[in-house]
């Protein structure tokens, strides 16, 4: 039998019979390039799905992120505070909104 | 046809799936144990130097069939060995230098070690972004196929024309690898000819792609590639080793460092290691190769007949899996109704980065604002993992010693 298997260890191949005939060459030419093709074939499939899965969770976290930033309040609450709570103030709500630049007219306000 | 579904069932049998379900269940276990050891590292920053090698040396070690966990070896074996006597012709001689670095082509160390600053200087990106380009990266593989067949019509033998083929694959660590393992005596003139051919893509490939597409094809100007999170990036390289691994064991090892070496750079927490794999140890191991794979080109099995058939046979390997790459894109380019551009299927030789380059260079020919490159280095990093993959699929078909 040409096609008996043999991985074993080190002397591998499809073919343990040393005798090679053309549909042996046949074989590792189709057969070869087949499995290539279904190899990457499967890694297209889970690479989809796994796209697929990877925007709906990024999605997912953008829209978290968003909601968080909007319940952060853009402007400070009552009371008169110093400059320097001010500022202190006006850095956490920089940081909440994602790096987004607060206006100078912020200051102020949170100043008040 | 018998004989076909015969060899692909033997290979199924002898895949890594097929080896958890006989016996292998504890590395199914090691699998799961590794990748919560990677999410330590990478993600709680649990020593991640150490982790994250650690990690995927025992993922690798894992894989069934891929025989990439270390083997206790007997101490006097090495001994014999360290003590460097070759027999050269009926004479002891005394190994030299070139001697000492030509073990590391002859162990199959070099080929992965640079494989895996390839990965390290790797952005896998616009292959995440669209997974269809691995579509490309296999038709490239074409002329691998089609050269091997060539060469058995020329008289070689299976080793020789499997060494000869993979020169198609237009990666030089992978044709050196397969060749070292296959018919180590034409190492040289394969290694030469893998080089010269992927230095000249830009002649190469030209005519070809011209050939086979219409100016309207060539114009395509293609959609812009959607963000990749780093989320992504780091699993794309753990379960890309996962799937080839289990699947196609013999290719684990080239895949395997390629992928280790991406997740070096992509994990964001072993960046000297990253830094590492990309400039001192692939600048090391290329020149250790370099120097080995020059030294055996001696006069007598250089200067051949056989050395000019293998340099033809590539040309012809290379031409065809350029060919192979472009008509799928133009396979491509009809199925999703003209939004693929098909020369970015040429790419898909692997060569990167010059083959991309190539694409962009012929798009912009026909349309000066076109700018492909971006969308052709999806093929051209699949192709990479495609010929390890076709090297894998010689590697497991063709016997040898």
């Amino acid at each position: 039998m040409l096609l008996s298997v043999s991985f074993e260890k080190i002397g591998r191949g499809v073919f343990e019979n040393p005798s090679w005939d053309w549909s042996n060459t046949l074989v590792v030419t189709l057969a070869g390039f087949f499995i290539v093709f279904l190899v990457l074939l499967l890694l297209i499939i889970v690479f989809t799905a796994f796209g697929k899965i990877m925007k709906k969770l990024n999605e997912k976290e953008a829209a978290k992120k968003e909601k968080e930033i909007q319940s952060v309040p853009s402007a400070p609450a009552v009371g008169e505070v110093d400059e320097e709570t001010a500022a202190v103030i006006v850095a956490a709500i920089t940081e909440a909104r994602g790096g987004k630049a607060v206006v100078i007219k912020d200051i102020k306000e949170a100043g008040k | 046809m018998a004989q076909f579904f015969d060899a692909l069932s033997k290979l199924a049998s002898e895949s890594g799936i097929a080896q958890f379900f006989t016996g292998s269940w504890q590395n199914l276990i090691m699998i799961c144990v590794a990748c919560f050891l990677l999410w330590l590292g990478i993600k709680k920053g649990f020593e991640p130097l150490l982790m994250v090698p650690i990690a995927f040396g025992m993922l690798l070690a894992n894989l069934p069939g891929a025989n990439l966990a270390v083997h206790y070896h007997d101490i006097p074996e090495f001994i014999q060995l360290i003590k460097g006597n070759l027999v050269v012709d009926g004479v002891v001689q005394q190994a030299g230098l070139l001697d000492w670095l030509y073990l590391g082509i002859k162990a199959g160390i070099y080929p992965p070690l640079i494989f895996l600053g390839i990965g390290a200087m790797t952005d896998f990106s616009p292959l995440i972004a669209r997974p269809s380009s691995f579509i490309l990266g296999a038709a490239a593989q074409l002329g691998i196929f089609g050269a091997f067949l060539m060469a058995m019509f020329l008289g070689f033998d299976p080793q020789a024309a499997g060494s000869i083929g993979i020169i198609g694959g237009a990666d030089g660590p992978t044709a050196i690898l397969t060749t070292s393992i296959l018919k180590p005596e034409l190492l040289g003139p394969i290694a030469v000819a893998a080089y010269s051919y992927m230095a000249l893509v830009p002649i190469i490939q030209p005519p070809i792609m011209k050939l086979l597409t219409t100016k309207k094809e060539r114009a395509v100007v293609m959609e812009t590639l959607r963000p990749v999170s780093k989320r992504e990036k780091i699993l794309f390289p753990i379960m890309v080793t996962i799937v080839v691994a289990l699947v196609l064991p013999s290719a684990g090892v080239l895949v395997g460092c390629l992928m280790l070496g991406n997740l070096l750079k992509e994990s964001g927490v072993t960046e000297r290691l990253s830094k590492m794999a990309q400039n001192e140890l692939c600048n090391i191991v290329t020149l250790m190769l370099g120097l080995s794979v020059g030294a055996t080109t001696n006069g007598k099995t250089f200067l051949t007949a056989d050395t000019l058939k293998i340099v033809l046979l590539g040309l012809i390997a290379f031409s065809v899996g350029t060919a192979g790459g472009v008509l799928f894109g133009k396979l491509m380019y009809i199925v999703t109704k003209g939004k693929v551009n098909p020369l970015i299927g040429s790419a898909g030789v692997s060569a990167v980065p010059m083959a991309a380059r190539v694409s962009q260079k012929v798009g912009q020919q026909e349309n000066p604002s076109n700018f492909l490159l971006m969308h052709a280095m999806g093929p051209n990093v699949s192709g990479v993992i495609g010929s390890a993959v076709a090297a894998g699929v010689l590697l497991a078909m063709i016997p040898h010693a």
